[in-house]
């Protein structure tokens, strides 16, 4: 080995020391593939019961009156109350194609979270932003190995309580561009933690099967909301994402 | 034959975490590439452990992750991130300017690069690897040598 060969050598271990370890990220479990089936059941037995009840009470299926020309990439939502909708129509853009799942898991979205669930919903505060179809993430929660039965469990009822939105369906297309809210409330709910700026790959749970996104982080757009932390009685930090599939 | 998923992470995790560093040039993005190839050698790992090197299998799927998502990140335009050093670039200044020298080559020569002298593969396993010829994967090593030996003597 010559000079340059050596010199590489070194320092390619040398900034390898800098890696992350192990301890740093979760390792995915067997456990949680049975939790995906828990959860898309869970999310079929609520959309089972949900959405003919919206039929019966009024629901307002946001996009629904614009059919996409082209095919949907996800076929089911959660749906609420038109009442509980603080605006209407102006606020909810119609998309293009497809209905986002309510539900979306996040793999992996950085220290110590591997499955993260995350509840899409279209809110009449956030959705018009940009003059885009925009989504807000319910909820999202850091899965460790421990959690991940609370995850799986989940349902956006307990959440909506106390918090400024609903969860309703939206409706994303290939290259459509959303903005995601990210309520990120980390384990034991640290102050000022959440994902780096950046870009983080995604992958979305849809009814066919997950497909991935990118989700720019922008560090300008980052805020933090007393309200959400109150509601969830912890510290969060709500990071705001663009998201676009490909 | 690795015993179980589990322990095969406990054992050589770190191991992959660190090539997939020295790839990517982010912590972040190293988290994401070895995760990504986990949860896919999970779904496998009967099979994978059974393979003669299971490392080899995941260091595998490690550049092939890396590699998708750099030609991502090219059609979407993105810039190439910064070197993420945890602040050490002071402590190892040539390291890490050798190091991001090597980040700046066309990724198939910074492939190249870190598979030969980080992982210590041969010319032929890196072929086999990354799915070229033995001639390809020298020729590689060879120009981008050749690039950084030019990039140091003009410091």
């Amino acid at each position: 080995m010559n000079d340059i060969e050596a010199r590489i050598t070194d320092a390619l271990r040398e900034v390898s020391r800098g890696a992350p370890t192990v301890d740093e990220i979760s390792i995915p479990t067997r456990r949680h593939g049975r939790h995906g089936l828990w959860l898309a059941a869970v999310a079929a037995a609520v959309a089972a019961i949900v959405i003919p009840l919206g039929v019966v009470f009024g629901v307002r299926t946001i996009g629904a009156s614009h059919p996409s020309p082209e095919a949907p990439i996800a076929t089911a939502g959660f749906t609420s109350p038109a009442s509980s909708y603080p605006h209407s129509t102006p606020y909810y853009p119609p998309c293009r194609a497809g209905q986002l799942t309510g539900t979306i898991s996040v793999l992996p979205a950085g220290m110590n979270q591997v499955y993260d669930y995350v509840y899409l919903t279209n809110t009449g505060d956030f959705c018009h932003l940009q003059g885009i179809p925009t989504v807000v993430a319910l909820w999202h929660r850091s899965a460790k190995t421990s959690d991940r039965g609370y995850a799986a469990s989940l349902s956006p009822t307990p959440l909506r309580s106390g918090l400024p939105f609903d969860p309703a369906p939206a409706y994303l297309g290939n290259g459509d561009t959303a903005v995601v809210l990210l309520v990120s409330s980390m384990a034991g709910c640290q102050p000022g933690m959440g994902y780096e700026p950046g870009y983080k790959k995604l992958s979305l749970s849809f009814p066919g099967g997950p497909r991935n996104v990118v989700a720019k982080v922008d560090p300008k757009q980052v805020v933090s909301d007393s309200r959400e932390a109150l509601a969830l009685g912890c510290n969060l930090q709500v990071t705001e994402v663009s998201l676009k599939t490909w | 034959m690795v015993a179980s998923f589990e322990a095969f992470v406990r054992e050589r995790g770190d191991d992959l975490l660190g090539l997939a560093y020295v790839l990517t040039g982010q912590r972040t993005d190293a988290q994401d590439v070895v995760q990504e190839a986990l949860t896919r050698a999970l779904e496998r790992w009967e099979r994978v452990s059974r393979t003669e090197d299971p490392y080899a299998y995941l260091r595998r799927m490690v550049v092939n992750a890396n590699i998708s998502r750099w030609r991502g990140t090219l059609r979407r335009e993105v810039p190439r991130p910064e070197i993420d050093d945890g602040g050490a670039v002071d402590d190892h200044a040539e390291a890490y300017a050798l190091w991001r020298a090597c980040l700046d080559l066309p990724r198939d020569q910074s492939t190249a690069i870190v598979l030969r002298y980080y992982e210590g593969l041969s010319y032929a396993e890196i072929a086999e690897l990354v799915g070229c010829a033995e001639a390809t994967a020298r020729s590689r090593v060879s120009r981008a040598l050749a690039e950084l030996r030019t990039e140091l003597e003009a410091r």
